[in-house]
């Protein structure tokens, strides 16, 4: 099952790398972004389209966020597209990890709910 | 402008099931301006179709109640089985007049006249009643905004500003009472307003409006 | 004239309670009601798909009180029917001996058991009063044509003196007896306060002196029950040391009895108040005690 990431520059894109070599079990594609906010729907749905089934975005926590409401709007357009796949009964589903560089146990909590989610939608 | 919400897509999804080649027509006036059926989404439905394993191709045409518009699309509209149009209801009507044999389903609900009041939100002011008397009640339109229509209110159920019928609505007619109290016109209320005439409106039938002048 | 328009008219402090059509075609239900009440009260308010929830017909259900004796109060609300269909049906129960009626707008479908139905709301209360005078003083329908026969009717409205914009009330009160309303049912008055203000200004522009005014009352059966009033029923307004009250009582359908008495004397002394309206709803077997209760026991003989 292919997992895509998407991380800021500024700390979720350091984060998830970190994250990927302390914890080699996990796998997926990581692509850096300038900020969590220029992430849209549209974007979303072409990595589904691309054959991904999970879509993680890592970016800063909301208060901190270097864009001031980059990540907010991330959240808000992952749920967002969250509830266009769930009306089309589609199994596939974006999570957010919101956080500092060095905060990388909210990636596994993210990565942790995802997962088994997907899981159970496959069948 | 009309104001439209995106239809549920297990909905769409039915509607369309008979059918595999689909093309996903947004609409760029009032629907991208209250982001239902704009390019946009347009898009993102397009995507979520081929999820499901539609052919489909999104493209949007600037305003799909008027003909001119959509007949430079003709091409494209024919080469596709069937068009889930974005448009409001209306355009939905005048694409399907002009393209009388192709199956066409609605993408959007829609909903009412309005106006986006804040980022986000749209309210409904005019329900077309065919003959306009809101400057009587303060510029606030009581057939549209009270929910029991009166031209006498308020009702009994008014509460602190609040409509009984929905109490995160607004009374409209504590709305009025503001209104003419802040131009000094109160005494206008204590006239009792006749029966309204609804054959203007749309318990008349279908409208239709004819200019001779410009008519052709 | 109705007995109702006869008592009032000779300055009689006049009871009138509702009565509520059951959910079905048991006529019995409502002749039990009327039974109880026969004694009682002067005249029963029949309501009218009350809160939206389809029961018998308000116009069936009349006709059943007046079988059993009592005078019906025939309520019409505008939100299921048009012009023509009120209209219609205000001449055939005229033909069939109805005298009084209440015009009301009616409570919103969505607040009922058919929240799927389309409304109507033609006209509102104030016009329903307007065209039902009119063909009965003027002999004309709403558009002008001639009607035929003598009609005898005793309009009513209602009026609730605590909904907002509190200012406006007792002019909305005007509006509704310029157009036609002979005898006004209030809102249920929990508070005496604001009741006694608002007939104050009553009194002030002198409506006292064009129509008979009624005070509603709503005797409360429980803790519960004013609980549920207080938060869900629009268009009523109880103040907290009444439901302070109800909390400290150790037997509550006591309490409620004795509250709603003590409202019913408070209300008869203020000037221009000219009767009760007493609301038990779904507890009409408690009029009796309260109308002995007040004073206001026996009722003059019907004629
Ligand atoms: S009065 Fe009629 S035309 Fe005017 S705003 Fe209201 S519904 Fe629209
Ligand atoms: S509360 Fe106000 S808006 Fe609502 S029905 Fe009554 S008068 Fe109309």
């Amino acid at each position: 099952m292919k997992i895509a990431s998407l991380g800021c520059d500024k700390s979720g894109f350091p984060a998830l790398l970190r994250f990927l070599a302390e914890y080699p079990q996990y796998r997926m594609d990581v692509t850096a972004v300038p900020c969590l906010g220029m992430v849209n729907e549209g974007m979303m749905l072409q990595a589904f389209e691309n054959g991904y089934r999970g879509l993680l975005l890592a970016g800063c926590p909301i208060e901190s966020c270097h864009n001031q409401k980059g990540s907010h709007y991330a959240l808000l357009k992952a749920e967002r597209v969250n509830t266009l796949l769930e009306e089309a009964k589609l199994p596939m589903r974006v999570t957010c990890a919101l956080l500092t560089m060095d905060k990388i146990a909210e990636i596994k909590r993210a990565l942790d709910e995802l997962l088994p989610f997907l899981k159970e939608r496959e069948q | 402008m009309i104001v439209g919400e995106r239809k549920p897509l297990s909905i769409v999804i039915e509607n369309l099931s008979p059918w595999r080649k689909i093309l996903v027509l947004g609409c760029g006036t009032c629907v991208t301006v209250c982001m239902s059926g704009g390019e946009k989404e347009a898009q993102e439905v397009a995507a979520i179709l081929r999820l499901r394993g539609f052919q489909a191709r999104a493209l949007t045409i600037e305003r799909q109640c008027e003909m001119e518009f959509n007949r430079k699309f003709a091409e494209e509209i024919n080469r596709e089985e069937v068009v889930l149009s974005l448009a409001c209801g209306i355009g939905v009507q005048i694409l399907s007049d002009l393209f009388p044999q192709k199956p066409i389903f609605p993408g959007v609900n829609t909903t009412f006249m309005g106006a986006p009041i804040v980022q986000g939100l749209w309210e409904e002011r005019c329900s077309g009643c065919g003959d306009c008397i809101v400057h009587l009640f303060g510029n606030i339109c009581p057939v549209t905004r009270c929910a029991k229509s009166l031209l006498n209110g308020p009702c009994g159920g008014s509460q602190k500003g609040k409509c009984e019928v929905k109490p995160e609505r607004d009374c409209a007619w504590q709305l009025i009472y503001d209104r003419m109290r802040e131009q000094g016109r109160l005494e206008e209320l204590l006239r009792i307003h006749p029966p309204k005439d609804w054959s203007s409106s749309r318990y008349g039938g279908q409208r239709k409006m004819l200019r001779e002048d410009v008519y052709l | 004239m109705s007995f109702l328009q006869k008592l009032l008219k000779s300055g009689t402090f006049v009871v009138t309670a509702e009565v509520g059509p059951p959910k079905g075609c048991e006529r019995s239900v409502i002749e039990k009601k009327c039974r109880e009440l026969f004694d009682y009260v002067d005249a029963v308010n029949v309501t009218d798909n009350q809160t939206a929830i389809v029961r018998l017909s308000s116009f069936a259900s009349s006709l059943i009180a007046r079988e059993c004796g009592v005078e019906p109060v025939m309520q019409m609300v505008c939100r299921d029917r048009n012009r023509i269909a009120l209209q219609s049906d205000f001449l055939g129960a005229c033909a069939l001996g109805i005298e009084n009626f209440l015009c009301l707008t009616g409570d919103h479908q969505s607040m009922g058991n058919h929240p799927h139905s389309k409304n109507v709301f033609d006209i509102d209360s104030i016009q329903l009063l307007q065209i039902l005078s009119d063909l009965r003083d003027k002999k004309v329908f709403q558009n002008g044509e001639a009607v035929k026969g003598e009609i005898r009717a005793f309009l009513g409205a209602g009026e609730n003196p605590f909904a907002d914009p509190m200012e406006f009330r007792v002019y909305r009160l005007a509006k509704k007896i310029e157009a036609g309303a002979q005898f006004i049912q209030t809102q249920a008055v929990f508070d005496l306060e604001p009741f006694a203000r608002f007939m104050e200004e009553v009194r002030a522009m002198k409506l006292h002196e064009r129509a008979f005014i009624l005070a509603g009352v709503i005797p409360v059966k429980s803790l519960n029950a004013i609980r549920y009033m207080q938060s869900e029923v629009p268009g009523l307004v109880i103040p907290p040391f009444l439901v302070e009250r109800m909390e400290k009582a150790r037997d509550p359908k006591e309490e409620g009895i004795a509250m709603c008495v003590e409202i019913i004397e408070a209300v008869k002394k203020i000037e221009g108040v000219r009767g009760v309206h007493i609301m038990a709803i779904a507890w009409e077997s408690v009029v009796p005690e309260i109308v002995v209760r007040s004073g206001l026991y026996p009722r003059p003989k019907r004629g």
